[in-house]
């Protein structure tokens, strides 16, 4: 690749726009021009931002059309022949009925009897927050650029079983989703079920709710990006040698999430590690591939909520915490997804 | 290229970019780090692809922290490899509130950008490749693209002063 060729690359390097072999086209070069190496360096501070969801998801919405934010469409929607002329038939009719309205009766004293009391009963919050429907990082968001009102959660693929559990029939009753797109949650449940599921609330919601959906993704050859089966945990996945490959993962809770990479010879290596909220969808890597070549090597991802971490800071766990680096995280819920690339 | 071959390379790379930004005496000493600390922490890593993403990583974090510290000449304090943990995740303070400060800058500017090239960052940002940018917007080739990405990246820069960085 020449440089002038590279240099048209370079504005999606950062955003992570380039495709694997695009990216590795554009480093190669600016290993041998110093003038491509140092506008690549300078790239980097502006890829570290992009590389965090929330900040890409906030800039995205500085670029969203206006009429797709909330305000715009009210705006837009009110300004048309039908509600503007409706608005105004109704000021009028609003302004005759004051006009035509007897003063009332001067009241000295009016005696009310107590409102009586209610009950008031607050179900448990959904699992799933509603989210905006823009994608923050996923290429093959196709599902979630069609999901354009803003309170419509796009929708996701049914969760995947959980380390081999099958999940509890009181909770996954309270995953399915309305026609309206909201997720019922607690109101499914009868009184007696809801006071099992809530004695036992810590163990089988996390056991039965997966903190995040995942799928490994596998580049096409128009450079697509698309999911393929969604494999169980502990199972093997296998590729070809030179597949460009990555994890595509989708917090359903709010924590810490990290994906390590394990291979034979090699020491851990944490490819992603980042605070998420419920919705956010991550790469990992965040840019280009897995590495492809033949072996076996091995994703294991957690999500560790606030309670979990601080559980383990106050564990005697801290004292014996592994060098920086160094993956060693017992948590309640790590998936492991073998890969294995052969010719 | 081996890994050999390839660390020879971007010594040379790096030696020459940290001169132009911090002298040439604390860039010796800076490159020397860089290459460490790649020694040290990646030697599983011997791709291009993974190796100068990395070198940029470290380098940049080196200078920035020369540049906080404003360190004299031969007063240099080295920082050791185990300090320096990429993969942990975690930023000091001073490193978020420059980000911080980045992202307004960014959405001030990007609030400036019409047509074209509003969509085009907009599409950039939700993870689009450029050949699926190409279909969204109706190019006729992937080069117009790239095209258009080059004049609006340039436009987004004079937006931001020049730099990404707020001070150079």
């Amino acid at each position: 690749m020449n440089i002038p060729e590279a240099e048209k690359l370079l504005g999606g390097y950062a955003t992570g726009t380039l495709t694997p072999a695009e990216r590795e086209s554009l480093l190669e070069a600016s290993l041998h021009n110093q003038a491509l190496f140092e506008a690549l360096a300078d790239e980097e501070v502006l890829r570290e931002l992009l590389a965090d969801p929330a900040a890409r998801r906030r800039l995205s919405a500085t670029l969203a059309p206006v009429s797709e934010t909330l305000p715009g469409r009210v705006v837009a929607a009110l300004w048309r022949p039908f509600p503007m002329a409706a608005a105004a038939g109704f000021a009028a009719v609003a302004i005759a009925v004051v006009l035509m309205q007897r003063p009332s009766p001067v009241e000295v004293a009016q005696v009310f009897a107590p409102p009586p009391a209610v009950a008031v009963e607050t179900p448990p919050p959904p699992a799933v927050a509603p989210r905006k429907a823009r994608s923050v990082i996923s290429r093959d968001s196709r599902v979630l650029r069609d999901a354009k009102e803003l309170d419509q959660p796009a929708p996701l693929p049914p969760p995947p079983p959980t380390a081999g559990k099958p999940a509890s029939p009181v909770v996954v009753g309270a995953l399915e989703r309305q026609d309206t797109g909201k997720a019922v949650f607690a109101e499914s449940l009868s009184k007696e079920k809801r006071q099992a599921a809530a004695d036992e609330a810590p163990k089988v919601r996390e056991e039965a709710i997966a903190p995040f959906h995942w799928e490994i993704q596998r580049q096409d050859g128009a450079g697509v990006y698309r999911g393929v089966s969604n494999p169980a945990s502990d199972t093997t996945v296998a590729m070809r040698v030179g597949e460009s490959v990555r994890l595509f993962l989708e917090a359903r809770q709010a924590g810490h999430l990290v994906v390590a990479l394990l291979q034979a010879g090699r020491p851990s290596q944490e490819i992603f590690t980042r605070q998420v909220q419920p919705g956010d969808r991550v790469l990992a890597p965040a840019t280009g591939s897995l590495n492809s070549a033949a072996g076996e090597r091995e994703l294991v991802v957690t999500l560790e909520t606030a309670e979990q971490l601080r559980a383990r800071a106050n564990s005697s766990l801290r004292s014996q915490a592994p060098p920086a680096g160094q993956v060693s995280r017992e948590t309640s819920n790590p998936i492991r997804i073998r890969l294995k690339f052969v010719d | 290229m081996t890994r050999e071959q390839i660390l020879t390379t971007l010594r040379e790379r790096i030696l020459a970019y940290a001169t132009s930004r911090i002298g040439r005496d604390p860039a010796e000493d800076l490159t020397q780090e860089t290459l460490l600390v790649i020694e040290e922490k990646y030697s599983h890593l011997d791709a291009v692809a993974d190796l100068v993403p990395l070198s940029f990583q470290i380098l940049r974090f080196k200078i920035a922290d020369y540049q906080r510290r404003g360190v004299r000449r031969g007063e240099f304090r080295t920082v050791s490899p185990d300090g320096l943990d990429l993969a942990d995740g975690s930023e000091d303070a001073q490193t978020l509130l420059e980000r911080k400060e980045l992202e307004e800058r960014l959405h001030k500017a990007m609030g400036k950008l019409e047509g074209r090239c509003r969509e085009l960052f907009r599409l950039k940002l939700e993870g689009m490749s450029f050949r699926e940018i190409q279909t969204e917007l109706g190019a006729e080739s992937i080069n117009t693209v790239y095209t258009w990405d080059l004049r609006c990246r340039k436009r987004l820069l004079d937006l931001m002063g020049g730099s990404w960085e707020s001070r150079r």
